[in-house]
């Protein structure tokens, strides 16, 4: 018997029973319909985070100046991280780095010379402090950020005036300073276009002393995605960037970088690129006795948190698939009623000539039917749910098209192997019986 | 006799039916049926409940196998065959007509009348013609969509009639065809089954409980007690030579 007759036989006897049908597909909904919610949250968010996460170069590898028996944050989770020896953290106790401990001005143009040719952009950063500056009644917060040229290619800093922090302002000194637009806006209150700024200074006070910086480059502030922008004193805090010589100079701070963030040329080798960046900077550390240099990158901590994310979608699709489990019994259950209820029907289609594959298939088709109808339905409904979940949670919805195939070819995979027994009991029967039966 | 014909269409030779057979409640129904029925007979199977003519019924209509004794369907020995063959000669050869009627439910007239033409494998424009024309044929074409719910039982038994006939079989087998219907309407189905027996030359067994039933046919076997205790003909004016 053709499968098109089964199913247009399958579908009158689901029509004949509608509510029936619901409820036994219920099972099926629930199941089908929690694990497409969590897959498509899941991917969503994930998703989600990775695009921002590349939008701060998923590919630069920073090397850091960390104690030698800091509890790692990258480690613990994942292997990515190359080199160091985690301590344990019950020991570990916080010391300020000293100037033979940080990575010197030497080591970084001894790394631009062995990286010549491979190496994008080399940039230091370093924190000053957070400081509220204030011009009469205006006033703007500021995290004062030393750092060098490079900087604004890996932050990705689009420049609205003026021009960056050079290499040259560090090594001449300059108390020179790169602003974002929402800066001057605060600071001048508005009365001053980008342009009219440059060359305006301003004072910050850090830790007693006073800086003087000059204006030289104002670039478009982008807040943080998805993060509201941080008040400070009634005020947005954003980075100002200044020569980090000259901060530290300013500041009378130890010479020297805590942190570099590198970029490779070629981003298709990226881990190798980080492994050799580790392999050059640890090399300095070997005889100090507190400080090693780790080299991470964005995207090692991309691939644990997929790592993590898959974890908890497998997690919870198993609790699910117990769901499903359920459901598929439940569908066993009512094809067992059905077949029982339409034994004379089956009497009858037997002593009509039908085969007893031909019974069974029917039957198996009924079943996967259902499981099809209430998958389709649980996939509709998950897909739903998980962009509204994902949405309220603040990320684009990404319903997954593959979890939705997958959904559906599982739940025809249930019908039939829930629909398989019942079949099986309406093929083996007796004509003679089935048709006597009452 | 049948003059020109090779053979009988059914043949029973010492059917005997044994139900749980070795066992202490072991039960012989048959005790060696020997039963001729040419082409174009109308053979009227009368006995009371329990006579075993239910059995020999099934077993006619290769619903079960004889337990000895030999069964020749057109020449053919049906006894040894599988499940599947079995369902192909029903499929083929038999027209069942039962007593309350076996339509399948939520299930059209038009579809009913389909069913054994679908296990046949005949194609869906091809069989859609000939339901129609059998249901026309019974005169039941302007009910060809209504369920089986919608029909009266004389109605319900002319489509069963109409799905009995559709793979053309060698037999019509009607097991108390008029049993639930109501005197009039009794007669009108047994009008198509003379209809068929004289215009189409069907070949028909009658099983039937109704003595007066039985007189209407031209031959009329009696079983008791898992035998054939009388066999007559020609009681009826069109009997067969």
């Amino acid at each position: 018997m053709p499968l098109g007759e089964n199913i247009q036989l399958a579908l009158a006897s689901l029509r004949a029973g509608k509510m029936r049908a619901l409820l036994t597909m219920l099972g099926i909904i629930i199941g089908i319909g929690a694990v497409i919610t969590i897959v498509t949250i899941g991917d969503s968010m994930a998703a989600s985070i990775r695009a921002e996460m590349a939008s701060f170069g998923a590919r630069n590898v920073t090397v850091e100046v960390r104690q030698k028996d800091e509890p790692g944050y990258f480690d613990s989770a994942d292997a990515e991280v190359l080199g160091g020896d985690g301590g344990d953290g019950e020991t570990f106790e916080y010391r300020e780095p000293a100037e033979s401990d940080l990575i010197t001005p030497q080591m970084l143009a001894e790394y631009r010379r062995v990286f010549a040719g491979q190496l994008a952009a080399a940039a230091a950063r370093d924190e000053l402090g957070s400081v509220s500056v204030q011009n009469g009644r205006h006033k703007a917060g500021a995290t004062l950020v030393g750092c060098n040229a490079d900087q604004a290619k890996v932050a990705g800093l689009a420049l609205q005036a003026g021009r960056f922090i050079t290499d040259g302002d560090g090594e001449d000194g300059r108390a020179v300073a790169a602003v974002s637009d929402l800066f001057i806006q605060q600071y001048f209150g508005g009365r001053l276009t980008a342009d009219e700024t440059l060359g305006e200074s301003f004072s910050a006070e850090v830790e007693g002393r006073t800086l003087h910086l000059y204006i030289v480059g104002v670039y478009r502030y982008q807040p943080p995605d998805g993060a509201a922008p941080q008040p400070h004193d009634g005020t947005t805090n954003t980075e100002v960037y200044l020569p980090i010589h000259t901060g530290k100079k300013l500041l009378q701070r130890p010479v020297g970088y805590r942190s570099l963030t590198l970029q490779s040329q070629n981003q298709a080798d990226s881990r190798l690129f980080l492994q050799r960046t580790q392999t050059f900077f640890m090399s300095y550390y070997t005889r100090n006795p507190y400080f090693t240099a780790k080299a991470s990158s964005m995207e090692s901590m991309m691939n644990s948190m997929d790592k993590m994310t898959q974890n908890v979608k497998l997690g919870i699709s198993a609790i699910a698939a117990i769901s499903l489990l359920v459901g598929g019994i439940g569908v066993m259950n009512i094809m067992m009623v059905s077949v029982t209820e339409r034994t004379r029907e089956i009497g009858v289609r037997m002593a009509l000539g039908a085969r007893g594959r031909t019974i069974l298939w029917q039957f198996i088709v009924e079943a996967v039917i259902i499981c099809l109808i209430g998958g389709m339905i649980g996939a509709a409904v998950g897909i739903g749910l998980g962009s509204a979940g994902a949405t309220m949670m603040g990320y684009p919805a990404r319903p997954s098209l593959a979890a939705m195939a997958v959904a559906v070819v599982f739940s025809m995979a249930i019908g039939i192997f829930f629909g398989y027994y019942p079949a099986k009991k309406a093929a083996r029967m007796d004509p003679i019986d089935a048709l006597r039966y009452e | 006799m049948a003059p020109g014909m090779s053979g009988p269409l059914i043949q029973l030779r010492d059917v005997v039916k044994t139900y749980n057979r070795g066992r202490e409640n072991e039960l012989e129904i048959l005790h060696g049926i020997d039963l001729q029925v040419w082409p174009g007979e109308f053979v009227a199977v009368v006995g009371e409940s329990g006579s075993g003519k239910t059995t020999l019924m099934n077993i006619i209509g290769v619903l079960d196998t004889p337990t000895s004794g030999n069964y020749l369907l057109e020449g053919t020995d049906v006894q040894a065959t599988s499940r599947d063959e079995m369902s192909a000669v029903r499929n083929q050869k038999i027209g069942f007509v039962f007593q309350n009627f076996n339509l399948i439910g939520r299930t059209t007239a038009q579809k009913n009348v389909e069913l054994p033409m679908v296990y046949a494998g005949i194609d869906k424009k091809q069989r859609a013609a000939r339901a129609r024309a059998l249901l026309q044929m019974v005169g039941m074409d302007d009910r060809r969509d209504h369920e089986p719910n919608a029909l009266s039982g004389g109605q319900k038994q002319r489509v069963a009639i109409a799905r009995s006939l559709a793979n053309d079989p060698a037999i019509l087998l009607c097991d108390e065809p008029t049993g639930a219907l109501d005197s009039k309407t009794s007669r009108s189905v047994m009008d198509i089954f003379h209809a068929l027996h004289r215009e189409q030359h069907k070949t028909i067994l009658l099983i039937t409980h109704s003595r007066t039933l039985a007189s209407e046919c031209p031959r009329v076997v009696t079983v008791k007690d898992g035998q054939i205790v009388s066999d007559k003909r020609g009681g009826h004016g069109y009997a067969f030579g």
